[in-house]
């Protein structure tokens, strides 16, 4: 149930059962997959000496290379490859298809195919982009998610999600039993048409079965539309927030005066074992870990320094390429770190945070519309931060008799927020409010939830900053110990199992993207509970930017919605 | 980690549309068709490749080599400072020579590798070409020099580990002689050393100097090959920045790729530019020429 060592071995796969000198073409969708989970260097050490796109129609002939195609069969990419086969470029094609090809595209392939250069054409699943060992994403554009309305799907979109579930399953080799979100009728049309996929080709999904069968849980980003609001305190999941990840790439190149070499880094667990150890801790272990990382650096610089006897310098020059790793390594770290920190004094996060925090985790009215209050009066914070404590007030007062949206809504024109970023509040109910629920997000509906609430307050918290539990948590607990209800997350086509068992294996799919919060909180489950193994993904990954992106696309949506969002905004 | 190969699938396809392809090639062309087909259309000079892929095998061929040198040194490394009484001469100038022709070896990879270079300078996809070949060579042969150096550095510690306990042992005896000597001394300070002594201090002498050169000889090795070391280093790729990242580079190749169309576009530019100067040049000559003979006819008339 390893993601990224999934794709790697695709990658490995398709290198190595091709001897000799070869190129590598991808598409656009399928150079950022292979780009997560493999290296040019590691590529180029398997003679695979060149690496281009199918779309670059500027290629030179060079029949004494092999070629690898490595694509999404998507209609752009197979007419880019049928224009490559006509006049082949090189002298033999291996062509490997990241999901199921239709019999009919076979068909023409093999028609233009008159040089006879094709070798072998395969199906290798790896379709989706593994970011940590248990977290994917499908990369798709947050603005593309919604078809006609916010409850329903773009169809490009939802067949890309359902091809890309289907690849998750595959590459693990996982034949789940699926279950879905039931207030959402996103997840129910995805569940039955991934089922539906799954009975379609039978063939493919013939796995030695397990004792407890696998499940599919999919879930729905209207369920939980806090946790992609809130600041983040740890390590992946703030530079996402803050600056943000992209392919694994971060763009330093609005950072005042950084390096010309780290203008853009890159973060990767696989690669970089100290990311990897770091990346789940808050901003404040971070800074501890990363002084002990920079002391190791200075005393192995400093053995490096006194370079006087021939010894020596044989020592040097044998640990020369791990001393260079490691110090160009602690650089990129170091500047990642100060500017994250430095942004959070700039900010404010901290004040910003504790607030939202308070919102999201506590009842209490009055202190917190009295510092929202103040804080959007501030001008020291960013009309981003002012948006998103009124998002996060709306949520959960929503319901709450006379509560003070409006107000805020005016006070937020009244400090020159722009229309169309306090529109989101307006959206943000309509695509999450109270009746698009259907968990207790807030558990504040039921007496005895209310009761729980109380007392995990007089437990008191750890850290005021990290004190809020993804709603996914609460879910994931109650699937592993069978007591998730067939009310609220039914299986499709009511196949329940019948004997009720602790979940083992489990794919979690969150439509409408899931969160580095969430993929930490999955990443310490996996760690902490034995026997139970967990992958989380979904549409994207988001950060708070992103997410206020596709609440911009719900204001789009509609011109009924956006109206009614003016409407409340200037009553 | 599920595949399916649909190269059967396709493979059919394929033969159905051969058959009836040929079929039909055989009714139209047959005729017309030489038999031999004409040679340009087998051969375009494009498709040779370029003449360091044989340097590329010959590298590997090599390394091999290296490779396999590289274990029997170590197994002779092993031999060598197991301790024994026989005359060794022989296998240290076996494992001297043996050195010797890895670090060659070593230098002509090295050259070989810097010699790899397109010709063809319009070329832009083979120089990328021949610089990640380049790249991927010095890596392995990184590698493979650096696993040598490792070799070489831990049996120069022993054998230099080696000495030292022999220079104790030897400390102890010469502390016994010294104080022996200077008994003697005190008897008979005339006489100096005895012949017996002189021949131990010169025997001693000699088989400290070769140990010496020994020693140096591997250190010298070892400087050499961190001279290539950091020669093929600027080729290398560093693990872990951006410049290892699949994506980055194929967006480099592509800005690259559309910086040149521009150039080209200038070029085209300048060059139809050029074109329209000579033409008005031209004309301008002409009209000269025109009024000359228009002047040239007046004065007649």
């Amino acid at each position: 149930m390893d993601l990224v060592k999934a794709v790697q071995h695709y990658v490995d796969k398709m290198i190595n059962e091709v001897p000799g000198m070869k190129a590598l073409l991808l598409d656009t969708d399928t150079t950022p997959i292979v780009s997560l989970a493999t290296t040019q260097s590691s590529l180029l050490t398997k003679e695979c000496y060149l690496i281009d796109r199918v779309d670059n129609r500027n290629r030179e002939k060079m029949r004494h290379l092999k070629c690898i195609c490595f694509l999404r069969p998507t209609p752009e990419s197979l007419r880019y490859l049928i224009d490559e086969l006509r006049e082949p470029a090189y002298g033999d094609y291996y062509i490997y298809f990241s999901n199921t090809l239709h019999k009919s595209d076979i068909e023409r392939l093999a028609e233009i195919d008159e040089h006879e250069v094709v070798r072998e054409v395969q199906e290798y699943f790896g379709d989706y982009l593994a970011i940590n060992s248990d977290l994917y994403s499908l990369g798709m554009d947050p603005r593309d998610l919604f078809g006609e309305s916010i409850t329903s799907w773009n169809t490009d979109a939802f067949k890309q999600s359902v091809r890309g579930i289907c690849s998750v399953l595959l590459s693990l080799k996982k034949k789940p039993v699926i279950r879905f979100e039931n207030a959402s009728p996103m997840a129910m049309q995805l569940a039955q048409e991934v089922q539906k996929n799954i009975q379609r080709e039978g063939q493919l999904f013939d796995f030695r079965r397990p004792d407890t069968p696998p499940v599919l849980l999919i879930l729905d980003r209207r369920n939980d539309p806090v946790t992609p609001l809130l600041t983040q305190w740890t390590y992946q999941a703030m530079v996402h927030d803050l600056i943000g990840i992209h392919h694994g790439r971060v763009d330093l190149s609005n950072v005042p005066d950084v390096r010309n070499e780290l203008k853009e880094i890159v973060l990767s667990a696989d690669q970089d074992p100290f990311f990897k150890k770091s990346m789940y801790l808050n901003l404040g272990d971070l800074g501890a870990t990363i002084k002990q990382y920079v002391d190791e650096y200075q005393s192995k610089t400093k053995s490096n320094m006194n370079i006087e006897s021939i010894a020596d310098m044989k020592r040097f020059v044998e640990e020369y390429p791990e001393f260079r790793k490691l110090s160009g390594n602690v650089s990129k770290h170091v500047a990642l770190v100060s500017e994250l920190s430095r942004r959070v004094a700039q900010e404010h996060l901290l004040e910003i945070s504790e607030l939202e925090q308070g919102l999201a985790c506590n009842e209490n009215h009055n202190n917190d519309l009295s510092k929202i209050q103040k804080m959007l009066e501030d001008h020291n914070i960013s009309d981003d931060a002012k948006v998103r404590l009124v998002l996060l007030y709306a949520l959960r007062y929503e319901r709450t008799p006379n509560n003070a949206i409006k107000s805020l809504l005016n006070m937020l024109d009244h400090v020159g927020v722009s229309e169309k970023k306090s529109a989101l509040v307006a959206s943000i109910l309509m695509y999450a409010g109270f009746g698009q629920r259907q968990d207790d997000l807030f558990s504040n509906q039921t007496f005895l939830s209310r009761g729980r609430n109380v007392l995990k307050g007089l437990k008191g918290v750890e850290n005021v900053y990290t004190q809020h539990t993804p709603q996914l948590g609460e879910t994931l607990d109650m699937l592993i110990n069978a007591r998730l209800k067939e009310s609220s997350y039914p299986f499709v086509g009511g196949q329940s199992p019948g004997i009720r068992e602790r979940a083992q294996d489990i794919i979690v799919f969150i439509v409408g993207g899931a969160t580095f919060e969430e993929a930490r909180y999955v990443a310490q489950l996996n760690a902490g509970t034995p026997g139970v193994r967990v992958v989380l993904g979904g549409t994207t990954v988001h950060n708070s930017t992103s997410f206020m992106q596709q609440l911009d696309a719900v204001t789009q949506k509609g011109m009924s919605l956006s109206s009614a969002a003016r409407r409340l905004g200037h009553q | 980690m599920a595949t399916r190969s649909r190269t059967l699938l396709f493979l059919q396809f394929r033969n159905s549309y051969a058959r009836t392809g040929s079929s039909n090639h055989q009714i139209s062309g047959s005729e017309t068709q030489g038999l031999i087909e004409s040679s340009d259309s087998v051969i375009e000079m494009s498709v040779l490749p370029p003449q360091w892929v044989d340097i590329v095998e010959e590298v590997d061929d090599t390394l091999d080599q290296v490779k396999d040198k590289i274990t029997r040194l170590q197994g002779m490394h092993r031999k060598h400072l197991l301790p024994g009484f026989d005359d060794r001469s022989s296998d240290e100038a076996a494992i001297e020579q043996l050195t010797s022709e890895i670090t060659n070896e070593f230098y002509r990879i090295k050259r070989d590798i810097q010699r790899i270079h397109s010709s063809n300078q319009g070329a832009d996809q083979e120089n990328a070409l021949a610089r990640n070949i380049q790249t991927s060579l010095a890596t392995k042969v990184q590698d493979v020099s650096t696993s040598f150096r490792k070799m070489q550095s831990t049996y120069l510690q022993k054998m230099q580990g080696q000495e030292n306990r022999k220079a104790n042992i030897l400390g102890l005896e010469s502390n016994l002689s010294n104080e022996a000597a200077e008994l003697l001394l005190d008897e008979d300070t005339q006489l100096g050393f005895t012949e017996s002594q002189l021949a131990v201090i010169e025997n001693n002498d000699a088989v400290i100097d070769q140990r010496e050169r020994e020693v140096t000889q591997i250190a010298k090795s070892i400087h050499q090959l961190a001279e290539i070391f950091r020669d093929l280093q600027t080729l290398v790729i560093d693990q872990g920045t951006l410049l290892d990242r699949i994506d980055y580079n194929i967006e480099q190749t592509a800005v690259q790729v559309k910086e040149a169309t521009v150039e080209l576009d200038k070029g085209a530019h300048y060059q139809s530019k050029t074109r329209k100067r000579k033409l008005i040049l031209l004309l301008i000559l002409f009209i000269f020429l025109l009024i000359m003979i228009l002047i040239a006819k007046a004065h007649k008339s």
